[in-house]
């Protein structure tokens, strides 16, 4: 009896040692092998990753007003799937959301997405705060993007996508330096999840910086209301216009037309998106030639009081064709001065080929035409003008009025700030700062030195002054621009009407201009260039289709409001 | 060992529950101590969200302002394009 009670003690003693040596290697395999595995466990249980997006950068004018700025929105979210009665949470949620119950059934039933269906956008904190307690409803917040000036300067600014990265304009060109950079922290979580205690920052939040152009919203509006009136009463296929400080480069205005609504890009027409200013190229026309007159002069192949032969209107000769003027127009001679206040093709082609290809070759070089600007925004093209081993006979009689060479609105604007500017070279800008999150400047932009003149100061000043001063204010004389004639100010200008070339075949087509028109003030001291181009106008509406009838006049209407407005002192007559 | 509390020595059979009165006392005051680390951190967080929120909305009046007072607004309710 008792050898057989002893042996149970044994057998049990034995069994218990065997469970506790079986939970001690549990343990040991638990603490140790498996160890990474249980510590990785309950830090994702404990732990949990918040990532703050940053604030994307606002776009300020040069008066700081706002043309572009983000700001959070939430967005009050259904998760259809999880929503066992649309018809209890609807009944929920239409008094906290003012909004009908049958319209949220609709909006819960309706939705392609069962995982998410947006009930409102921009909701309030209290709305959120009640919606959050309803099951199956939650609160998203997200940056949106606002442009409270919406198409007056869409081009210059751009726009973004939904998930906050530029896609065109200012936005696209500076979209790293506004995009900033997304904080990453790791919090220890409670078991309502809410953080109490920092663990971890993987990344600091960094807001955006903010960028202040060089436009002035002032000055855009009237540049874009005079030049949607004339794009839309001459029933034009587009348009631009830019309006610049000579002496500084600045860029006060630039217009492209047709636009678009930076706050519905959906709906848009995307042939609408591309800024016409930088992107397209064309023949500039007669706008070239107070350039060309310049390099001649400058370049000693014609003196300012030689006078030009210009063929009564015909100049035919062998290899480079025939010559006409524009309306079929006949001059004798004329002084170089004539040449370009009547606009003479013939006084300008004879012109061209007393400076030969390679003079005139450089001279354009030098006045920036066939290179981009440098101007900040995406897209600019190069323009084309082919070196000379590819010219022929034609080139050195039709490049000097305008033709067989490519330029854009921005190339055509920086050759006349070098005009206005007494010959010096001139760096089109449109970015004056760039501020960080707490208006600190990061970056200033400083106006060019006085150096690097591209010809002489008083070649510059003797076009300016002489010439274009009489295109606009001698109609007597044949002037082109008299339209853009203004009271106060004197203005200087010349006028371009260009034919347009067909697509894929050689030749120009029938009843098609350019249109444009680029003048300054006061030609004492120029304060404002503005450049007008508008392409296609309708000339069966019987109102004229050239520069002079088109362009001039908004470019005189541009000027004058421009001058008031920086308070640019009037001439004593 | 004898404890000295107040001028007082304690008895010895006291000893052993005075530690650990102590002890947990300690031990009590030390959780106490972290929940209202944690609680004080979460209202921190929670501030700052709201000031945020704040800051945005007041950014978003400013946007509703600069909509109606930029150059294009007011001259469109003056008739103009």
């Amino acid at each position: 009896m008792y050898e057989r009670s002893a042996r149970t003690i044994i057998i049990f003693f034995l069994v218990l040692i065997v469970a506790f040596l079986s939970l001690a290697g549990r343990c040991f395999y638990l603490q140790h092998a498996k160890n990474d595995h249980y510590i990785d466990l309950s830090t994702r249980q404990q732990q949990s990753r918040l990532i703050k997006q940053p604030q994307r950068g606002v776009i300020l004018d040069s008066c700081g007003r706002l043309l572009a700025a983000s700001n959070r929105v939430r967005t009050i979210f259904a998760e259809p799937r999880a929503i066992e009665s649309p018809l209890n949470t609807s009944v929920k949620l239409a008094p906290i959301l003012k909004m009908r119950a049958t319209e949220i059934i609709r909006i819960i039933r309706e939705s392609r997405n069962p995982g998410f269906t947006k009930i409102k956008v921009d909701a309030t904190s209290a709305q959120c705060s009640a919606a959050r307690k309803i099951f199956g409803v939650g609160v998203q917040s997200d940056w949106q993007r606002h442009y409270p000036m919406g198409r007056l300067a869409v081009h210059v600014v751009g726009f973004t996508s939904v998930d906050n990265r530029g896609l065109s304009g200012i936005e696209l060109e500076y979209d790293d330096k506004l995009r900033g950079s997304a904080g990453q922290n790791i919090f220890l979580f409670d078991a309502f999840r809410r953080p109490v205690q920092p663990r971890q920052q993987k990344s600091v939040l960094s807001n955006g910086v903010g960028i202040i152009l060089t436009i002035d919203s002032t000055i855009q509006q009237f540049a874009r209301a005079e030049l949607l009136e004339q794009y839309e009463s001459y029933e034009a296929e587009s348009a631009v216009a830019i309006v610049a400080e000579p002496k500084t480069g600045a860029i006060l205005a630039m217009v492209s037309l047709p636009d678009f609504d930076p706050g519905d890009i959906g709906s848009s027409d995307p042939n609408t998106f591309r800024n016409r200013v930088v992107t397209d190229q064309f023949e500039p026309g007669s706008m070239i030639k107070p350039i060309i007159a310049a390099i001649a002069i400058d370049s000693g192949a014609i003196r300012k009081d030689e006078r030009i032969f210009c063929e009564n209107g015909d100049y035919y000769g062998k290899g480079f064709g025939r010559v006409n003027e524009y309306s079929n127009h006949g001059f004798g001679n004329l002084s170089v001065r004539e040449v370009l206040i009547k606009s003479s093709n013939i006084g300008m082609a004879k012109i061209g080929q007393k400076m030969g290809p390679k003079k005139l070759y450089n001279g354009l070089k030098l006045f920036g035409f066939a290179k981009t600007t440098g101007v900040e925004l995406p897209g600019e093209v190069v323009g084309l003008l082919r070196p000379t081993n590819k010219w022929t006979g034609y080139s050195v009689t039709r490049i000097p009025y305008g033709y067989e060479l490519n330029v854009t609105a921005m190339q055509m604007l920086r050759a006349f700030c070098i005009l206005a500017s007494g010959g010096r070279s001139v760096q089109p800008f449109l970015v004056k700062a760039v501020v960080d999150s707490k208006g600190e400047i990061i970056k200033l932009r400083h106006s060019s030195p006085d150096v690097g003149y591209i010809i002489k100061p008083e070649v510059a000043k003797w076009i300016v002054n002489d010439c274009l001063v009489g295109v606009v204010n001698e109609r007597e004389n044949g002037g082109t621009g008299w339209r853009a004639k203004l009271e106060k100010w004197q203005v200087f200008g010349k006028t371009g009407t260009a034919n347009i070339a067909k697509v894929g075949e050689r030749g120009y087509e029938d009843n098609s201009n350019l249109a444009s028109f680029i003048a300054g003030a006061p030609a004492e001291e120029p304060a404002v260039i503005v450049l007008v181009s508008i392409r296609r106008p309708n000339g069966r509406l019987g109102k004229g289709d050239s520069g002079g009838a088109v362009a001039s006049p908004v470019v005189g209407r541009i000027l004058e409001k421009t001058l008031k407005y920086l308070r640019v002192p009037e001439r004593s007559l | 060992m004898t404890i000295f509390i107040r001028g007082y020595i304690m008895r010895p059979q006291f000893r052993f529950v005075f530690v650990v009165f102590y002890f947990t006392a300690v031990l009590i005051f030390a959780v106490y101590l972290r929940s209202v680390n944690n609680r004080i951190f979460y209202q921190l967080y929670k501030h700052e969200a709201e000031q945020g929120w704040l800051v945005q909305e007041l950014t978003h009046k400013q946007l509703q302002v600069e909509s109606l007072i930029n150059p294009a607004a007011v001259s469109e309710r003056l008739g103009g394009p």
